[in-house]
């Protein structure tokens, strides 16, 4: 796939896998239902304004780079947006990878990272929805299993 | 951990894939997700909510209990593009719908046996016989072990014959990188079926 193309516009920049579509940008907060009483929890809430789930679908493994519009805008970022916006400019890390770096439940992270998707500071790489009949994918990660 | 493929510079559109480790407490998950990881395993927490069955009679605030599970995780990169991940995850009775979300998408799951307590996995193997996911069981050796071979577990677990059951020693990259080829092998074979029907 092709992607030296970054798209400026106000659109999530999700490349949309194999058979992903495009997330819905606008989609109702879900009702939070994981914040305990905690500080951490609190915290969390704060972060996420009390959402379960962002608009885009992140999974665990989904994998998050920087786009130029965000290398630009970090400085004036709030503290954990900004935190993951650094980490993704010098790779590219999963939802996963943030969560334990920063040491922020994996919750949180897949609602902070859909928003900064959301915004046009990051863009996502998304697993193949359609693995489990993806003969080539396997295939290769078989080949690819055997030489490590 | 091999830091030469660390340094290999990062793919320029990754595509990540991921499988599963599940099993009981101590079973050798972590060790197993270090053997063959590009990097030191990894801790997330997730938070795991159970609906809640009565079971749990001090939580009184409402039909939900939220438990934080801890997963370890490592990367490998397979090829210029494919970025595996590997989850370890704990068994539980109860499974919430951050389980339910770690598997989402998965490839498929190796179900780690612990040879001296093999009931300890009982959880895991519900899990994963009532899924659609292709799974293996690796029957994980340790010293003092009860049940000698693969085949004896396979009896005893009562695993379904179209399952495989492999020993493994999570402690060697070489064993795990077979036990993963296993597992990646029944997932090309459900995969060539269902494109066939
Ligand atoms: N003898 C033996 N010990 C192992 C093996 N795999 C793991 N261990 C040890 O068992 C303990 C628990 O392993 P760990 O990976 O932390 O288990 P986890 O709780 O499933 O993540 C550690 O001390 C490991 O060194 C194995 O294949 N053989
Ligand atoms: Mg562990």
């Amino acid at each position: 796939m092709e992607d030296d193309a970054y798209d400026d516009s106000q659109v999530a920049l999700v490349r949309p896998f194999l058979t992903r579509s495009m997330p819905t940008v606008h989609a109702a907060p879900a009702v939070n239902d994981t914040v305990g009483p905690e500080a951490a929890a609190v915290r969390s809430y704060a972060m996420t304004s009390g959402r379960a789930r962002g608009a885009v679908h992140l999974e665990f493994e989904a994998m998050l780079q920087v786009t130029p519009r965000g290398s630009d805008a970090s400085a004036s970022l709030s503290f954990e947006r900004a935190a993951i916006v650094q980490l993704c400019k010098g790779e590219i890390l999963s939802i996963a990878e943030l969560s334990a770096r920063l040491r922020v439940p994996i919750g949180v992270i897949r609602v902070v990272a859909s928003d900064l998707i959301v915004d046009g500071l990051l863009e996502a790489f998304l697993p193949s929805l359609g693995v489990a009949e993806d003969i080539d994918l396997i295939s290769r990660l078989i080949e690819g299993v055997r030489a490590l | 951990m091999h830091s030469e493929t660390a340094t290999r510079p990062p793919a320029r559109s990754p595509i990540p894939v991921k499988i599963v480790v599940a099993g009981g407490f101590g079973v050798g998950k972590t060790t197993f997700v270090g053997a063959i990881s590009d990097i030191a395993p990894l801790t997330t927490e997730a938070a795991m909510t159970t609906a809640g069955d009565g079971i749990d009679n001090r939580s009184q605030v409402g039909t939900k209990t939220t438990t934080t599970v801890a997963m370890d995780f490592g990367r490998v990169a397979v090829d210029q593009s494919i970025v595996l991940y590997i989850f370890g995850t704990p068994g539980q009775d109860r499974f919430g719908f951050m389980w339910n979300d770690l598997v989402q998408g998965a490839i498929g799951a190796v179900v780690l046996v612990d040879s001296r307590r093999i009931e300890d996995s009982f959880p895991a193997l519900d899990y994963f016989e009532h899924r659609n996911l292709p799974f293996i069981v690796a029957v994980n050796r340790f010293d003092g072990a009860v049940m000698h071979s693969a085949e004896d577990v396979r009896n005893a677990l009562s695993i379904a014959p179209n399952v495989p059951v492999v020993a493994t020693d999570a402690r060697h990259r070489e064993a795990v990188k077979e036990t993963v080829l296993s597992l990646l092998q029944v997932a090309l074979e459900q995969a060539r079926v269902r494109t066939r029907a």
